[in-house]
């Protein structure tokens, strides 16, 4: 039932993603709904649920997307596989706690988005000052405003009660 | 021992070598045909039709802010308009203006109407010129469309002009087709009058006056009205003529005073 209720999350988030997240734009600057969505997931399930939705939310947005396919589905694959292993079977005491492991994890997706789709094309810390902390940051507080809202159970139960052992 | 050592998840890494294999099977392969494959169109196709409404949604919000900018741009729009069009009548006074400065003679200060009064029968416009450009007591000034009234009084920059419908405005005049003159009086109301036309003379109604000439302050042959109506009294020697003024004071922006051949000189 979770996995299912997170998969209709996940559509609804590339749904968002492509048609009204481009009006939370800050100097041309976009959040991420589906990394946290997949970030979510990951929490409430396992890590082989993370890395299935994250290779199907990454298809979902290359068709969605001008980009090349199936650097999507890739990269999402991967960052499911680290969101399956940054978050499942870990219990978070605290929301900060929470929250920091999350920003390594949107800074991971960021860093790989970043030079999987630019490649070469931009240096460094060009791409690291321009792009992927200015997201990071975005996306990281409205993170923060998920976690901050959401009820207790959701992120610290969820802990202790995947589905999936290994 | 053996539990001690922690089990390694080899299921979780072949889930993660497949979701792998299989996007590099979709790059190679859009890659090396060039195009979408139908699983891509298909996709695409259903979350076209999940997309629609959301899109809809959107516009609508798009279309209040569009609506909102255009609604103001159309305020905006308006106001410039209205500006443009003061502009060009200001403009076509001011080469009225100046087509008639062409014809008269001596030189002439251009002034522009800063204020008027019109109180209690009297009829009197402020304008911007004043002992500076060498005005000065009884010269007259006239609009593009004929005579507007004489000054009055005189600071620096300033003057006072009584205009021809003020009640103590007094001008001689002359009916252009008699040719018989009299004198033209002010009423301080809209209709102003002219008298000393021997009631032996007939006067047609619609027929124009103009300055007379025969006194120092106003040149012969301005255009004061024409005559709208005309009082029969048994009693009296003269008409009374109702005279309509050629300018109309209350839209009166710019002037031309009238230096005469003394103050020239």
């Amino acid at each position: 039932m979770k996995a299912f209720i997170y998969s209709v999350l996940l559509l609804l988030s590339v749904i968002l993603q492509v048609a009204v997240v481009d009006h939370l734009a800050l100097f041309t600057i976009i959040p991420d709904l589906s990394i946290i969505l997949l970030g979510l997931a990951a929490l409430g399930t396992n890590r082989n649920y993370a890395t299935l939705a994250g290779f199907l939310t990454g298809f979902l947005r290359d068709v969605l997307g001008y980009g090349i396919p199936g650097v999507g589905s890739l990269l999402f694959s991967v960052c499911g596989f680290i969101a399956g292993s940054l978050f499942s079977k870990r219990v978070f005491h605290k929301k900060l706690e929470l929250l920091l492991v999350f920003a390594v994890y949107i800074f991971l997706y960021f860093f790989l988005a970043h030079f999987f789709i630019n490649f070469m094309s931009t240096s460094f810390w060009s791409g690291m000052l321009k792009n992927i902390l200015p997201r990071v940051l975005y996306t990281l507080i409205i993170m923060g405003i998920v976690i901050l809202f959401a009820p207790e159970k959701i992120w610290k139960k969820s802990m202790t009660n995947t589905f999936d052992s290994y | 021992m053996s539990n001690r050592i922690k089990k390694i998840p080899w299921g979780d890494f072949f889930v993660l070598a497949m979701t792998i294999i299989a996007s590099l099977i979709i790059l190679i392969s859009a890659h090396q045909s060039g195009q979408e494959s139908a699983l891509y169109t298909f996709t695409l196709n259903i979350l076209g039709k999940v997309l629609s409404p959301v899109a809809e949604l959107r516009q609508v919000h798009d279309l209040r802010t569009e609506n909102q900018r255009l609604h103001e741009e159309n305020i905006r729009l308006l106001y410039d308009n209205s500006q443009l069009q003061n502009v060009e009548i200001e403009n076509k006074r001011l080469l009225a203006l100046l087509d008639l400065q062409q014809y008269l003679p001596g030189d002439n200060v251009a002034a522009r109407v800063t204020g008027f009064e019109g109180a209690g029968g009297i009829k009197a416009v402020i304008l911007d010129a004043g002992r500076d450009k060498g005005i000065a007591e009884n010269m007259p000034f006239i609009a593009s469309a004929g005579l507007a009234g004489k000054i009055i009084r005189v600071a620096g920059s300033y003057s006072i002009g009584q205009l021809l419908v003020d009640k103590n405005f007094r001008a001689a005049a002359r009916l252009t087709e008699s040719r018989y003159t009299g004198i033209f009086e002010g009423t301080g109301e809209e209709k102003p009058i002219m008298w000393g036309v021997p009631q032996t003379v007939h006067v047609k109604t619609g027929e124009q006056i103009i300055t007379a000439g025969t006194s120092s302050f106003f040149p012969e042959g301005i255009v004061i009205g024409h005559v709208t109506g005309i009082r029969r009294d048994p009693n009296r020697l003269f008409h009374i003529l109702v005279i309509k003024p050629q300018v109309d004071y209350s839209r009166l922006e710019h002037v031309l005073i009238l230096k005469s051949k003394e103050e020239q000189q």
